[in-house]
C-alpha cells in the first residue's frame, strides 16, 4: 500500500515529466517544422505560387507596387520568415521577353518584410514574376499576373541626403495657427504618453 | 479552422524565443513555488500550489532581468555574483522543501497544465497576423526597451547608471522584454509580440488558486480559469492596444492578493518566522506589481478598501446589512448609467455588455449563489465593482502629469473581467453546494446535476468562446501596414539622420474630465522614431496643407519631411499633392507616402 506522500511524489513526478515532454515536443516540433519550412537553396521542392497577398494568402506573396521619386518601382513582398532565404526578383515582359531584375533587400528588423527596387513596369502589362535565390539561382516562387495598381509620386523631387534640409528661419512669420499641438522635438523622441501609460485607443472593439 | 496551424506556425519560427520563455516562466514558478512551499508545506494542493506560484512568475522573472541590465550597465561583479547565488539558490530550495501536498486530485494540476500547454499554441495563432505589435503604446514600448536593451550594450563607464527613459515610467514588462530580447538574439517585436501572448497564457490560471482555496471546489476553479481566458474578450484583447505592463501586471496582482489572503488565514497559525516570509512575499509582490504598471496600486488600495469595508459589513445586523447591500448594487447601477451617458467611457461595457452579454448575465446569475454560499469573498467582489468604476470619476493630480483620476477607462475596462469571474466562480461553488444539499431530498438526479454543474459551466463557456472568441488581432489597431515598414525603412536608409519628420496626431481623452491628455500619433508615423531613429512631431491629422499657415508652422518648427500613414487617422495625401511647390513626393506607396517640405526657401 503506498503512502500518502509517495502517492504525492509520484504525482509530482508525472506533472514535472508532463511539462519536461511538453516542452520537448515543443522545441523538437519547432525544430523539424522550421527545418522542413526553410527552402534550401540546392533542393529541388515544389515552386510556391507567388500572387498578391490576401488574408490567407500563401507566402511569399506581394502586397504592393509603388514608385520613389527616381522613377524607381518598388515591390513590397512578405516572406514566410527569417528562415526564407535571400533572393532577388526577376520580372519579365511575357509579350517582349524582357527580363529585369530587382535587388531585394530585408525591412531592418522585420525578416517576413522584404522590398526590391528597380525598373518601373506598366499597370496591366502581363508579367512574370520571378523569385530566386540569390544563393544559387534556384527558383523559389513564381506567378505570372499584371500590376493592378502603383502609387505614383508627384516626379519632380529628387532626395536629398546631405543632411542640409530646407529650414526656415525661427523668425520667420507668425505662429497663425492656434492652437496647435506642434512639440518640437530636439532629439529623436515620440510624443511624450500621459501618465502612468501611454493610454489607448478611440475604437475599442469593432 | 487555422487556429492550431497557425499557432503551430509561429512555433516553428519563433521556437527558440517561445522556449526561451517558457524556460523562464517555468524557472520563475519553481522559485516562488519553493518559497511558498517552504511556508505552507502540506496546506496547499498540487493545483493552488501550480496557479499561485504561476502568477507570480513575474516576481523572480523582473528581478533576474534588472539583475541582467545592471549587470550589463554596470558590469560590477557583485551582480554576477548574485546571479551565481540565486542559481545555488535554487539548486538548495530543491533538496529542501518538504514534498507532501495535500492531497487532491491529480488530475486538476495535470488538467491546468493541459490547458497551459493548449493556450500557448492558440495564444501564438495571434502573432501569425501580426507585422508588428499594435497602437501607439506599443511604439513606446519598444522605444523603451530599445533604450534599455542599446543602454546595457552602450555603457563603457565601470559603476554607472543611468535611468534609461526620461522621467518616471513602470519598467516591469520593458526589463523581462529586454531582457528576453537580448538573452534570445531576437527581435525587439517579436520578444514583445511573443512575450505578450505568454503572458495571457499565465493569466488565467492565476485565477484558479483563491477559488480552490476558499471553495474547494477545482471545478469552481477551473470554470474561473476558463472566464479569465475565454469568458469575455477582456483582458486579452488589450494586447491589440499594446498594453503590455498592464496585462503583464494582472497575474502579479492576483498573486499579491492571494498571498494577503493567505497570510491573513494563516496570521494565527503560522510562526513568525513563517509569517515574516509570507510578508516579504507579500510585499515584494505589490512592489514588483507597481514597478510593473503603477495602476495596479490602486487595485491593492480597492482591495484593501473592499475587504475591510465587508468585515465590517459583515458584523452589521441582519437588516442594515441588507439595505447596505442594494445601496452598492444601486450605485453600481447607478454607476453603469452615468458611465454609459458619457461618450468617453461609452465603450467601458462592450466587452461584458454587447459583446459577452451571455456569459455576463451567467455570472449575474451566479452571482445570487455566490452571495449566499460566500458572502465573505462575493461582497468585497461585489464592492470592487462599485469602488473600480466609481475610480474613473476620483480625481488625483500627480506632479508632472497634471489633473488625472485614479484609473482611466481602458484599465478599468480590462480588469473588470476578475471581479466577475471571481463572482461567477464562487457562484458555481455555491450552486453546487446547493444542488448536492438537495440530494437528500430530491434524489440522485439532483446529486448529478450537483457533481456535474461545474462541467457544464466550463462546457457552456467554451461553447460560447467557439462562436465568439476571437484569437486573431483585431483591425482596430493595427496603424502599421507592411507598405508602412517599407517605407520607414526607405526613410531609414536614405533620409539625413537630423532630418525632422511631421507625423500625425490625434487627441487623446480617457478620462471622466475628457480633459486632453496630449497628442498621440493616428498612423504609423508613431514608430518612426523608434525604427529610424529620427525626430518627429505631431500635428492634428485634420490639418489643411492646402493653407498657408500650416506651411508657416512647418517652417517654423523646421519640418523637412512629412509622413502619411494609411489609416483614417493620417494625413490626407491629395492636399499635399496640391501643393507641389511646397510639398515634394519622395516615396508613394499605397499605404505610406512621404513628403518632402521644400515651400519654406
Amino acid at each position: 500500500m503506498e503512502s500518502n506522500e509517495e502517492l504525492v511524489n509520484r504525482n509530482r513526478l508525472i506533472a514535472g515529466a508532463a511539462i519536461l515532454t511538453a516542452l520537448v515536443v515543443l522545441v523538437i516540433f519547432g525544430l523539424i517544422r522550421s527545418k522542413s519550412r526553410q527552402p534550401q537553396a540546392n533542393q529541388r521542392s515544389p515552386v510556391s505560387q507567388l500572387a498578391y497577398c490576401s488574408s490567407n494568402a500563401v507566402r511569399p506573396c506581394i502586397v504592393s507596387f509603388s514608385l520613389d521619386s527616381d522613377g524607381n518601382m518598388l515591390v513590397n513582398i512578405l516572406t514566410p520568415g527569417a528562415s526564407f532565404p535571400d533572393f532577388y526578383l526577376k520580372i519579365t515582359r511575357i509579350e517582349s521577353s524582357d527580363e529585369s531584375i530587382y535587388e531585394c533587400q530585408k525591412v531592418k528588423g522585420f525578416s517576413t518584410s522584404v522590398y526590391c527596387i528597380g525598373e518601373k513596369m506598366s499597370i496591366g502589362e502581363d508579367l512574370q514574376f520571378m523569385i530566386i535565390s540569390r544563393k544559387d539561382d534556384s527558383l523559389l516562387a513564381e506567378g505570372r499576373f499584371a500590376i493592378i495598381g502603383l502609387a505614383l509620386p508627384t516626379p519632380e523631387f529628387a532626395i536629398s541626403t546631405s543632411g542640409t534640409e530646407p529650414g526656415a528661419s525661427p523668425t520667420q512669420g507668425i505662429f497663425p495657427v492656434t492652437p496647435t499641438p506642434v512639440q518640437a522635438t530636439p532629439s529623436p523622441s515620440y510624443p511624450n504618453p500621459g501618465y502612468p501609460n501611454p493610454s489607448y485607443p478611440k475604437p475599442s472593439y469593432p | 479552422m487555422n487556429v492550431l496551424p497557425d499557432g503551430l506556425s509561429v512555433l516553428a519560427d519563433h521556437w527558440r524565443l517561445v522556449s526561451g520563455i517558457l524556460v523562464i516562466v517555468l524557472l520563475s514558478q519553481f522559485l516562488v513555488y519553493s518559497a511558498i512551499k517552504l511556508i505552507f508545506g502540506s496546506g496547499l494542493t498540487s493545483g493552488e500550489y501550480y496557479s499561485l506560484a504561476i502568477s507570480g512568475w513575474m516576481l523572480p522573472a523582473s528581478f533576474l532581468s534588472l539583475l541582467w541590465f545592471l549587470w550589463e550597465t554596470i558590469r560590477a561583479p557583485l551582480f554576477f555574483t548574485l546571479v551565481i547565488s540565486i542559481i545555488v539558490f535554487v539548486v538548495m530550495l530543491f533538496f529542501r522543501i518538504e514534498k507532501g501536498v495535500a492531497p487532491d486530485p491529480k488530475a486538476v494540476a495535470l488538467g491546468l497544465l493541459f490547458l497551459f500547454c493548449i493556450s500557448v499554441i492558440l495564444r501564438l495563432a495571434f502573432v501569425s497576423k501580426a507585422l508588428i505589435p499594435f497602437y501607439f503604446d506599443s511604439a513606446q514600448h519598444y522605444l523603451t526597451i530599445k533604450n534599455l536593451v542599446e543602454g546595457t550594450g552602450a555603457s563603457s563607464v565601470a559603476g554607472s547608471f543611468k535611468w534609461p527613459v526620461a522621467g518616471y515610467y513602470h519598467l516591469g514588462f520593458h526589463l523581462v522584454a529586454g531582457f528576453v530580447a537580448s538573452a534570445m538574439r531576437v527581435e525587439i517585436t517579436d520578444a514583445m509580440l511573443v512575450l505578450g501572448q505568454m503572458i495571457l497564457v499565465v493569466t488565467p490560471i492565476s485565477s484558479f488558486f483563491i477559488l480552490r482555496h476558499e471553495t474547494g471546489s477545482n471545478s469552481a476553479g477551473l470554470f474561473v480559469v476558463m472566464l479569465s481566458a475565454f469568458g469575455w474578450y477582456m483582458p486579452a484583447y488589450a494586447v491589440n492596444w499594446g498594453k503590455y505592463p498592464a496585462l503583464a501586471s494582472l497575474a502579479l496582482i492576483q498573486f499579491a492578493l492571494s498571498i494577503a489572503y493567505l497570510s491573513l488565514q494563516g496570521r494565527n497559525i503560522l510562526s513568525l518566522r513563517k509569517s515574516c516570509g509570507v510578508y516579504a512575499i507579500l510585499g515584494a509582490g505589490i512592489l514588483t506589481s507597481g514597478f510593473t504598471h503603477s495602476r495596479s496600486l490602486v487595485i491593492f488600495g480597492i482591495a484593501a478598501l473592499a475587504w475591510v469595508g465587508a468585515s465590517w459589513w459583515q458584523n452589521l445586523p441582519r437588516r442594515i446589512r441588507v439595505f447596505i447591500f442594494y445601496l452598492i448594487i444601486t450605485g453600481i447601477i447607478l454607476e453603469i448609467v452615468l458611465i454609459q451617458s458619457q461618450d468617453v467611457f461609452g465603450p467601458l461595457f462592450d466587452p461584458y455588455i454587447q459583446k459577452g452579454y451571455l456569459v455576463t448575465a451567467g455570472i449575474l446569475f451566479l452571482s445570487i449563489f455566490a452571495q449566499r454560499a460566500c458572502p465573505h469573498l462575493a461582497f468585497p467582489g461585489i464592492l470592487s465593482i462599485f469602488l473600480l468604476l466609481g475610480s474613473l470619476f476620483v480625481p488625483v493630480v500627480v506632479p508632472g502629469y497634471g489633473n488625472l483620476t485614479l484609473l482611466d477607462r481602458p484599465f478599468v475596462e480590462m480588469i473588470l473581467y476578475l471581479p466577475l469571474s471571481l463572482l461567477g466562480g464562487l457562484g458555481l461553488a455555491g450552486l453546487e453546494q446547493k444542488l448536492q444539499h438537495a440530494q437528500g431530498k430530491l434524489g440522485n438526479l439532483h446529486f448529478m446535476w450537483g457533481k456535474h454543474a461545474g462541467l457544464l459551466a466550463i462546457g457552456l463557456v467554451l461553447i460560447n468562446a467557439y462562436f465568439q472568441y476571437n484569437l486573431y488581432p483585431s483591425d482596430c489597431c493595427a496603424i502599421v501596414s507592411a507598405d508602412d515598414l517599407v517605407a520607414m525603412d526607405w526613410m531609414d536608409k536614405n533620409l539625413p539622420p537630423d532630418a525632422r519628420i511631421l507625423i500625425a496626431s490625434t487627441e487623446l481623452r480617457v478620462l471622466a474630465t475628457g480633459s486632453f491628455q496630449g497628442y498621440v500619433s493616428g498612423d504609423a508615423g508613431a514608430w518612426i522614431t523608434p525604427l529610424t531613429d529620427r525626430a518627429t512631431f505631431p500635428l492634428p491629422y485634420d490639418s489643411d496643407f492646402t493653407q498657408q499657415n500650416i506651411l508657416d508652422v512647418l517652417c517654423t518648427m523646421d519640418a523637412t519631411h512629412i509622413y502619411v500613414g494609411g489609416t483614417f487617422e493620417a494625413f490626407d495625401a491629395s492636399q499635399l499633392k496640391t501643393r507641389p511647390d511646397w510639398y515634394g513626393s519622395l516615396l508613394s506607396m499605397p499605404k505610406a507616402e512621404i513628403y518632402q517640405v521644400v515651400g519654406c526657401n
